[in-house]
């Protein structure tokens, strides 16, 4: 862990920092409609639960009635096929290792043998962490943040009447800020030892979201998979699929054009089984943001 | 506190008690668990701060170690921050670790040790470009400001 670390200067030729010393009177039009977007978004983010309980598809379509019609259609499609439900995430930045705890734990709930499902989740972790000693992470520093998860699924794998094993349970857990957070750092750990231990495999696609230059492994797990509130690209998406030996199938609900008539979404794949029987986690994406999309599935009795 | 930053911050005490701090950084205090400071110094005879020793503060938030602690160095009649290029006069730090590359599996000692090598392969006895303008009109918290990593050449 010693340390070289980039270091450097506020930065110049961007907006100026404006806090309580600003002399108000000096703020341009730009800079007050700056701070009051900034506010509005960081205030509504802030507002919104980490992980939601299901709104209807509908929802998100309301949002797009007055834009694209590709997008529309899109949401029509998905609508049709039975992908009516969206399990919104934060908007922080750990979207998609939120939305991908909840897919994985509502998998297991809706399993036609949730114990024994529950049993190979609990498996399937364990086998990822021979990579995380590899790689020199702490044995009690990861452990603290993977607690909370492996309670969550030894839960399923104990059966019985645990509160958690409802849907309503899961997002409550994942709505405690505490647990969810600790999972999501659980999650990027595993992605980074993934990304570090098969560096041949994902080097050639590790580059700066921001420069697009490339990174080195390290240089890109540190930037930009260990902190908490990066985004996920497809390079963390791949390991995590392929650490967990689970596959994700993400909706793109972007503009790009329609193929045909038949395939009128862009699903992106990644991990081993992603067929229907498969039963792989199913994401929405829209430009910068992950949600849970999934089929309605009547509450079991 | 929630418990989760209790909880390790407990347990990193208990290891540079047990352990101890590596050479040239100290625990000076660590009375509660929102606030400690170590003293810092730079080893051999090669630095430019031979002789110096510097205290850097950290505040633990509620929400470590998933969020970084507020870390600066001491400005006080006691203490002054070191003469580099990336620590200001009012002691705020320009570290990518401080900032976007915070990690939670880094902990307190770990920026101690990122610390003391950047002040150890530093050979310019200069403060950063803008310092007074900065200083001038910096929060007082140093998250706030954003920083731009430029190098890590020195």
């Amino acid at each position: 862990m010693s340390g070289q670390s980039n270091t450097g200067t506020p930065v110049d030729g961007q907006p100026r920092v404006i806090d309580e010393n600003t002399d108000l009177s000096t703020l341009t039009d730009q800079e007050i409609m700056k701070l009051m977007e900034g506010m509005d978004h960081q205030q509504e983010q802030l507002d919104k639960p980490l992980i939601s309980t299901p709104v209807p598809l509908s929802v998100i379509r309301q949002e797009y009635e007055k834009g694209s019609s590709t997008i529309l259609k899109k949401l029509d499609w998905l609508a049709q096929n039975g992908w009516d439900q969206v399990w919104r995430a934060r908007g922080d930045g750990d979207c998609f290792y939120r939305s991908f705890t909840l897919a994985y734990l509502v998998r297991m709930l809706h399993s036609s043998d949730s114990q024994l499902e529950a049993n190979m989740v609990f498996e399937a972790i364990q086998r990822a962490l021979p990579a995380m000693e590899q790689v020199n992470f702490q044995k009690d520093l990861y452990e603290e943040f993977l607690d909370p998860l492996l309670a969550l699924v030894r839960s399923f794998a104990e059966g019985g009447e645990d509160s958690t094993s409802t849907e309503y349970g899961i997002v409550q857990a994942l709505q405690d800020p505490e647990r969810s957070n600790c999972i999501v750092v659980a999650l990027r750990l595993i992605t980074s030892a993934y990304i570090r231990t098969h560096s041949e495999l994902f080097s050639p696609f590790l580059l700066s979201p921001t420069t697009l230059l490339p990174l080195s492994t390290d240089e890109f797990c540190k930037a930009e998979v260990e902190p908490c509130g990066k985004e996920a690209d497809h390079a963390q998406i791949m390991a995590l699929a392929e650490a967990l030996n689970i596959g994700i199938r993400i909706a793109y609900l972007d503009r790009s054009d329609l193929s045909s008539e038949t395939d009128v979404i862009n699903w992106v794949e990644f991990g081993k089984d992603t067929s229907e029987e498969g039963r792989p986690l199913t994401l929405l994406y829209r430009p910068g943001h992950y949600d849970v999309v999934t089929k309605d599935v009547l509450p079991q009795v | 506190m929630s418990g989760l930053a209790v909880k390790r911050l407990m347990k990193e005490l208990a290891e540079i008690q047990a352990k101890g701090t590596p050479e040239g950084i100290i625990l000076l205090s660590a009375d509660n668990m929102q606030e400690w400071v170590f003293l810092i110094s730079v080893l051999g005879d090669e630095t430019i701060y031979k002789g110096e020793t510097f205290a850097l503060r950290m505040k633990f938030g509620n929400r470590y170690p998933i969020d970084v602690p507020e870390v600066t160095f001491v400005a006080n009649e006691q203490y002054q921050p070191p003469i580099h290029p990336h620590v200001y006069s009012n002691g705020h730090i320009c570290a990518s670790i401080l900032g976007t590359e915070w990690s939670p599996v880094l902990n307190a000692v770990a920026i101690c040790i990122t610390m003391q090598s950047m002040l150890a392969s530093n050979k310019k006895r200069i403060r950063p470009e803008g310092n007074d303008r900065y200083v001038k009109t910096a929060p007082s918290n140093p998250k706030l400001t954003r920083w731009h990593y430029d190098d890590d050449t020195v």
